[in-house]
């Protein structure tokens, strides 16, 4: 089987497995049973209807917004947890999550299969990737630790006032299940729906628009790629620079320069379309350099072809 | 260095079994009650007395 088609494979699997719950027209209410405690790989809402795991971005605020009410005692166990998952996830898979488990992933995919102005959209030294990063640090991290509600509570920012992902699965897919939810329907809600109709069609303009420049948590995620178990490697000997692994990339990355960097999501279309197997992918358990890296692809290359 | 190199991800895998083992029992138990409530914050609502 080709590389894209099993991957197209593995991404309609685990869309359907972050969102296997299909007691929610009978209860009329989201999964609450044991799976619940597990935080799900890729960005999935766990208010969706469906949803059997926990978001780790979900979780991870749900903990900082408890830290000013809640003893630090007793939150010092799911600060551990949350963290430790995520970091599970990263060291284990990296970016691949983006590129083959992730089910927001899998609908920009399918979004920009869709006939549409085609154009890659770039704002001057591509800034516009450094928006993730004030995501992840004040709508993530900072903001729902130091801004504090009346009850001493503070606010999920990211879920409430930016999370696509949340509005879809949890805002839409809810309302034909608790049509009294629609008297909640405020401000907020009407922004945060336009947000998501221009994250959509930007997705349908560029391929991947939110990952490459909104999601906090492929940045999580990639801030881990090279210490992962799976990394691609490059033989210098191998690579005629015919650059078709560039244009085929459809992060629009330069290889093999960016190759396991913060931005590749895994996808394998550089390995797939390399005409000489410059690129592979590699198990290891331990972090190189670049040179290093380099070099030990060059050396198993003259092994494998016994020079 | 490059054992240095080489000691960084078995630093980071021994960290993440290491809070996962501490934080496993409670931590669950809190992700699984917070993660089992309908999130109106999640879906961009605004609460109300009435719901």
């Amino acid at each position: 089987m080709k590389i894209s088609k099993a991957r197209r494979f593995i991404q309609l699997l685990s869309t359907l497995l972050h969102n296997a719950y299909l007691g929610f027209p009978i209860t009329g209410n989201i999964y609450t049973g044991s799976l619940k405690r597990f935080c799900a790989p890729g960005l999935n809402c766990y208010s969706c209807p469906g949803a059997l795991f926990s978001c780790p971005l979900g979780s991870l605020q749900q903990v900082l917004i408890s830290l000013r009410v809640l003893p630090f005692q007793a939150l010092l166990q799911p600060i551990f947890y949350v963290l430790g998952t995520i970091l599970l996830f990263s060291l284990a898979f990296g970016r691949f999550i983006c590129g083959w488990f992730c089910p927001f992933g899998l609908l920009q995919d399918l979004l920009y299969k869709i006939p549409f102005y085609k154009r890659n959209l770039q704002l001057p030294l591509r800034s516009q990737r450094y928006l993730k990063y004030a995501l992840l640090i004040f709508f993530v991290l900072l903001l729902p630790t130091l801004w504090i509600g009346e009850l001493g509570y503070g606010t999920l920012w990211f879920c409430k006032y930016f999370c696509p992902v949340g509005t879809l699965e949890a805002g839409f897919f809810n309302f034909p299940l608790r049509p009294e939810l629609l008297n909640l329907v405020g401000k907020i809600f009407l922004l945060k729906s336009l947000l998501l109709l221009i994250i959509l069609i930007l997705c349908l303009i560029e391929i991947r628009f939110f990952c490459k420049n909104l999601c906090p948590l492929g940045l999580i995620y990639g801030i881990f790629n090279r210490f992962s178990l799976l990394q691609l490697r490059w033989v210098k000997k191998a690579c005629t620079t015919c650059t078709l692994c560039e244009k085929a990339c459809p992060m629009g990355l330069s290889i093999p320069k960016e190759l396991n960097s913060v931005e590749c999501i895994r996808c394998l279309k550089c390995l797939e379309i390399c005409p000489t197997k410059a690129i592979h992918l590699e198990k290891t358990f331990y972090y190189l350099p670049e040179k290093y890296q380099i070099n030990l692809s060059v050396r198993r290359w003259r092994d494998e072809k016994g020079r | 260095m490059k054992k240095f190199f080489k000691i960084i991800p078995l630093l980071l895998w021994l960290l993440t079994f290491l809070t996962l083992s501490l934080g496993y029992l409670k931590g669950s138990e809190f992700v699984q009650s917070r993660g089992s409530l309908l999130c109106l914050s999640c879906m961009g609502l605004e609460e109300n007395e009435n719901f």
